[in-house]
Protein backbone atom coordinates (compact mmCIF):
# COMPACT_ATOMS: atom_id res chain seq x y z
CA UNK A 1 0.00 0.00 0.00
CA UNK A 2 2.76 2.39 1.03
CA UNK A 3 4.86 1.58 -2.04
CA UNK A 4 1.86 2.18 -4.29
CA UNK A 5 1.38 5.74 -3.00
CA UNK A 6 5.13 6.44 -3.25
CA UNK A 7 5.07 5.25 -6.85
CA UNK A 8 2.01 7.40 -7.58
CA UNK A 9 3.53 10.47 -5.94
CA UNK A 10 6.87 10.05 -7.77
CA UNK A 11 5.06 9.67 -11.08
CA UNK A 12 2.70 12.61 -10.68
CA UNK A 13 4.57 15.03 -8.40
CA UNK A 14 8.24 14.27 -9.01
CA UNK A 15 11.12 13.43 -6.66
CA UNK A 16 11.35 16.76 -4.82
CA UNK A 17 7.63 17.02 -4.01
CA UNK A 18 7.57 13.35 -2.98
CA UNK A 19 10.40 13.92 -0.50
CA UNK A 20 8.73 17.13 0.72
CA UNK A 21 5.58 15.11 1.38
CA UNK A 22 6.81 11.77 2.72
CA UNK A 23 9.54 12.94 5.13
CA UNK A 24 7.20 15.16 7.22
CA UNK A 25 4.30 12.70 6.69
CA UNK A 26 6.46 10.01 8.32
CA UNK A 27 8.21 12.03 11.04
CA UNK A 28 5.27 14.10 12.30
CA UNK A 29 2.93 11.18 13.22
CA UNK A 30 5.83 8.96 14.34
CA UNK A 31 7.02 11.50 16.92
CA UNK A 32 3.44 12.13 18.02
CA UNK A 33 2.86 8.37 18.37
CA UNK A 34 6.04 8.12 20.48
CA UNK A 35 4.66 10.89 22.73
CA UNK A 36 1.33 8.99 22.96
CA UNK A 37 2.96 5.66 23.80
CA UNK A 38 5.28 7.32 26.37
CA UNK A 39 2.25 8.97 27.97
CA UNK A 40 0.68 5.51 28.39
CA UNK A 41 -2.14 6.13 25.90
CA UNK A 42 -1.69 2.95 23.91
CA UNK A 43 0.87 0.27 23.11
CA UNK A 44 2.06 -1.62 20.03
CA UNK A 45 3.10 -5.24 20.49
CA UNK A 46 4.50 -7.90 18.23
CA UNK A 47 5.75 -5.77 15.32
CA UNK A 48 9.01 -6.36 13.48
CA UNK A 49 10.89 -3.04 13.36
CA UNK A 50 10.51 -0.25 15.95
CA UNK A 51 11.50 3.44 16.08
CA UNK A 52 11.36 4.25 19.79
CA UNK A 53 8.35 2.25 20.98
CA UNK A 54 6.43 2.72 17.74
CA UNK A 55 6.63 0.30 14.79
CA UNK A 56 7.98 1.71 11.51
CA UNK A 57 4.90 0.19 9.83
CA UNK A 58 2.71 2.68 11.73
CA UNK A 59 4.64 5.64 10.29
CA UNK A 60 4.39 4.19 6.79
CA UNK A 61 0.66 3.63 7.40
CA UNK A 62 0.28 7.29 8.31
CA UNK A 63 1.99 8.31 5.04
CA UNK A 64 -0.58 6.16 3.23
CA UNK A 65 -3.47 7.75 5.19
CA UNK A 66 -2.26 11.33 4.56
CA UNK A 67 -1.70 10.73 0.86
CA UNK A 68 -4.95 8.90 0.12
CA UNK A 69 -7.07 11.35 2.15
CA UNK A 70 -5.52 14.33 0.35
CA UNK A 71 -5.92 12.58 -3.00
CA UNK A 72 -9.62 11.83 -2.39
CA UNK A 73 -10.39 15.35 -1.11
CA UNK A 74 -8.61 16.88 -4.14
CA UNK A 75 -10.89 14.77 -6.34
CA UNK A 76 -14.00 15.74 -4.36
CA UNK A 77 -13.13 19.46 -4.30
CA UNK A 78 -12.07 19.33 -7.94
CA UNK A 79 -9.57 22.11 -7.33
CA UNK A 80 -8.21 22.01 -10.88
CA UNK A 81 -11.54 22.83 -12.48
CA UNK A 82 -12.06 26.53 -13.13
CA UNK A 83 -15.35 26.22 -15.01
CA UNK A 84 -18.84 25.93 -13.47
CA UNK A 85 -18.45 24.75 -9.90
CA UNK A 86 -20.75 23.06 -7.41
CA UNK A 87 -21.10 24.75 -3.96
CA UNK A 88 -18.59 22.30 -2.49
CA UNK A 89 -16.10 22.92 -5.27
CA UNK A 90 -16.62 26.68 -5.01
CA UNK A 91 -15.78 26.62 -1.31
CA UNK A 92 -12.54 24.84 -2.15
CA UNK A 93 -11.69 27.10 -5.08
CA UNK A 94 -9.88 29.72 -3.03
CA UNK A 95 -7.34 27.02 -2.06
CA UNK A 96 -6.47 26.64 -5.70
CA UNK A 97 -5.93 30.37 -6.13
CA UNK A 98 -4.30 31.53 -2.93
CA UNK A 99 -3.44 28.42 -0.94
CA UNK A 100 -5.27 29.83 2.07
CA UNK A 101 -8.61 28.00 2.24
CA UNK A 102 -8.90 25.44 5.01
CA UNK A 103 -11.82 23.62 3.33
CA UNK A 104 -9.73 20.88 1.60
CA UNK A 105 -7.85 20.27 4.87
CA UNK A 106 -11.15 20.01 6.73
CA UNK A 107 -12.36 17.43 4.20
CA UNK A 108 -9.02 15.57 4.54
CA UNK A 109 -9.56 15.38 8.30
CA UNK A 110 -13.17 14.21 7.91
CA UNK A 111 -12.11 11.47 5.47
CA UNK A 112 -9.38 10.37 7.89
CA UNK A 113 -11.75 10.22 10.88
CA UNK A 114 -14.33 8.30 8.81
CA UNK A 115 -11.58 5.88 7.83
CA UNK A 116 -10.54 5.49 11.46
CA UNK A 117 -14.13 4.84 12.61
CA UNK A 118 -13.68 1.52 10.80
CA UNK A 119 -9.93 0.96 11.19
CA UNK A 120 -9.58 1.39 14.94
CA UNK A 121 -12.38 -0.99 16.04
CA UNK A 122 -10.85 -3.60 13.69
CA UNK A 123 -7.37 -2.91 15.13
CA UNK A 124 -8.70 -3.27 18.68
CA UNK A 125 -10.42 -6.57 17.75
CA UNK A 126 -7.23 -8.03 16.25
CA UNK A 127 -4.98 -6.40 18.92
CA UNK A 128 -2.85 -4.50 16.36
CA UNK A 129 -2.60 -1.96 19.19
CA UNK A 130 -4.09 -1.74 22.69
CA UNK A 131 -5.81 1.34 24.13
CA UNK A 132 -5.71 2.21 27.84
CA UNK A 133 -8.10 5.20 27.81
CA UNK A 134 -11.82 5.13 28.59
CA UNK A 135 -13.53 3.77 25.43
CA UNK A 136 -16.39 5.70 23.82
CA UNK A 137 -16.82 3.84 20.52
CA UNK A 138 -16.18 0.10 20.01
CA UNK A 139 -13.33 0.02 22.51
CA UNK A 140 -11.67 3.19 21.17
CA UNK A 141 -11.22 6.32 23.34
CA UNK A 142 -12.40 9.78 22.24
CA UNK A 143 -8.86 11.21 22.19
CA UNK A 144 -7.93 8.83 19.35
CA UNK A 145 -10.53 10.36 17.01
CA UNK A 146 -9.62 13.89 18.15
CA UNK A 147 -5.97 13.04 17.46
CA UNK A 148 -6.72 11.73 13.97
CA UNK A 149 -8.78 14.80 13.10
CA UNK A 150 -6.25 17.33 14.39
CA UNK A 151 -3.19 15.53 13.03
CA UNK A 152 -4.53 15.21 9.48
CA UNK A 153 -6.04 18.71 9.52
CA UNK A 154 -2.83 20.40 10.73
CA UNK A 155 -0.52 18.45 8.43
CA UNK A 156 -2.73 18.97 5.40
CA UNK A 157 -3.25 22.69 6.07
CA UNK A 158 0.49 23.33 6.38
CA UNK A 159 1.48 21.12 3.44
CA UNK A 160 -1.16 22.62 1.13
CA UNK A 161 -0.22 26.15 2.20
CA UNK A 162 3.55 25.71 1.82
CA UNK A 163 3.37 23.93 -1.55
CA UNK A 164 1.13 26.67 -3.01
CA UNK A 165 3.55 29.48 -2.16
CA UNK A 166 5.95 30.89 -4.73
CA UNK A 167 9.01 29.92 -2.72
CA UNK A 168 12.08 28.06 -3.89
CA UNK A 169 12.03 24.26 -3.43
CA UNK A 170 14.79 24.48 -0.79
CA UNK A 171 12.81 27.04 1.21
CA UNK A 172 9.64 24.93 0.93
CA UNK A 173 11.51 21.85 2.19
CA UNK A 174 12.98 23.87 5.04
CA UNK A 175 9.56 25.32 5.92
CA UNK A 176 7.99 21.85 5.98
CA UNK A 177 10.78 20.45 8.17
CA UNK A 178 10.62 23.41 10.56
CA UNK A 179 6.83 23.03 10.74
CA UNK A 180 7.15 19.52 12.29
CA UNK A 181 8.15 20.61 15.84
CA UNK A 182 5.74 23.57 15.65
CA UNK A 183 2.86 21.29 14.61
CA UNK A 184 3.79 18.79 17.31
CA UNK A 185 3.66 21.53 19.97
CA UNK A 186 0.29 22.81 18.71
CA UNK A 187 -1.13 19.28 18.46
CA UNK A 188 0.08 18.22 21.91
CA UNK A 189 -1.25 21.46 23.43
CA UNK A 190 -4.66 21.09 21.77
CA UNK A 191 -4.91 17.42 22.75
CA UNK A 192 -4.08 18.30 26.36
CA UNK A 193 -6.74 21.06 26.47
CA UNK A 194 -9.38 18.74 24.93
CA UNK A 195 -8.39 15.93 27.30
CA UNK A 196 -8.82 18.26 30.32
CA UNK A 197 -12.17 19.56 29.03
CA UNK A 198 -13.82 16.31 27.94
CA UNK A 199 -12.47 13.49 30.09
CA UNK B 1 -9.11 3.66 -11.31
CA UNK B 2 -6.35 5.74 -9.72
CA UNK B 3 -3.78 3.98 -7.55
CA UNK B 4 -4.33 5.82 -4.19
CA UNK B 5 -8.10 5.27 -4.37
CA UNK B 6 -7.55 1.64 -5.28
CA UNK B 7 -5.17 1.23 -2.31
CA UNK B 8 -7.71 2.89 -0.01
CA UNK B 9 -10.53 0.58 -1.17
CA UNK B 10 -8.25 -2.47 -1.11
CA UNK B 11 -7.33 -1.79 2.52
CA UNK B 12 -11.00 -1.54 3.50
CA UNK B 13 -11.77 -4.77 1.60
CA UNK B 14 -8.83 -6.46 3.34
CA UNK B 15 -10.21 -5.49 6.76
CA UNK B 16 -13.71 -6.69 5.82
CA UNK B 17 -12.21 -10.02 4.70
CA UNK B 18 -10.31 -10.36 8.00
CA UNK B 19 -13.49 -9.62 9.94
CA UNK B 20 -15.48 -12.11 7.90
CA UNK B 21 -12.82 -14.82 8.29
CA UNK B 22 -12.73 -14.32 12.06
CA UNK B 23 -16.55 -14.19 12.19
CA UNK B 24 -16.67 -10.64 13.63
CA UNK B 25 -19.65 -9.74 11.46
CA UNK B 26 -20.90 -6.97 13.77
CA UNK B 27 -18.00 -4.66 12.79
CA UNK B 28 -18.48 -4.99 9.02
CA UNK B 29 -21.25 -2.31 8.77
CA UNK B 30 -18.72 0.25 10.05
CA UNK B 31 -16.99 0.03 6.68
CA UNK B 32 -19.72 2.35 5.40
CA UNK B 33 -17.73 5.31 6.83
CA UNK B 34 -14.63 4.97 4.60
CA UNK B 35 -16.67 3.62 1.66
CA UNK B 36 -18.84 6.78 1.71
CA UNK B 37 -15.90 9.01 0.71
CA UNK B 38 -14.62 6.63 -1.96
CA UNK B 39 -18.17 6.44 -3.35
CA UNK B 40 -18.54 10.23 -3.33
CA UNK B 41 -15.22 10.55 -5.17
CA UNK B 42 -16.25 8.06 -7.86
CA UNK B 43 -19.76 9.58 -8.29
CA UNK B 44 -18.36 13.11 -8.67
CA UNK B 45 -15.67 11.97 -11.12
CA UNK B 46 -18.20 10.08 -13.26
CA UNK B 47 -20.66 13.00 -13.30
CA UNK B 48 -17.89 15.46 -14.27
CA UNK B 49 -16.71 13.16 -17.05
CA UNK B 50 -20.30 12.85 -18.31
CA UNK B 51 -20.72 16.64 -18.29
CA UNK B 52 -17.49 17.05 -20.24
CA UNK B 53 -18.55 14.55 -22.92
CA UNK B 54 -21.97 16.20 -23.17
CA UNK B 55 -20.33 19.64 -23.58
CA UNK B 56 -18.18 18.31 -26.43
Amino acid sequence: MFLSVIWHCLRHQGKVRSLQFFIPAFLFPMIFEIIGVSAGDHVYEGYFLYFGQVPIAIGLGWCFVFYTCMFISDGICNTKNRGRLSPLEASCKSYDLHGKSLMPSLIDALIAVSYDLFLDPVAVTFKWWIWFGKPIFMGVPLMNFVGWFLMVFLFSAVFRYVTKQRWSEQFRTLALLISIPILLSILTGLMYIIYILFT
Amino acid sequence: MEVPLLGYILFVVLEITLLALSKNYSLIPLSIFPIFWAGLYVILKVSRRRKKTEAK
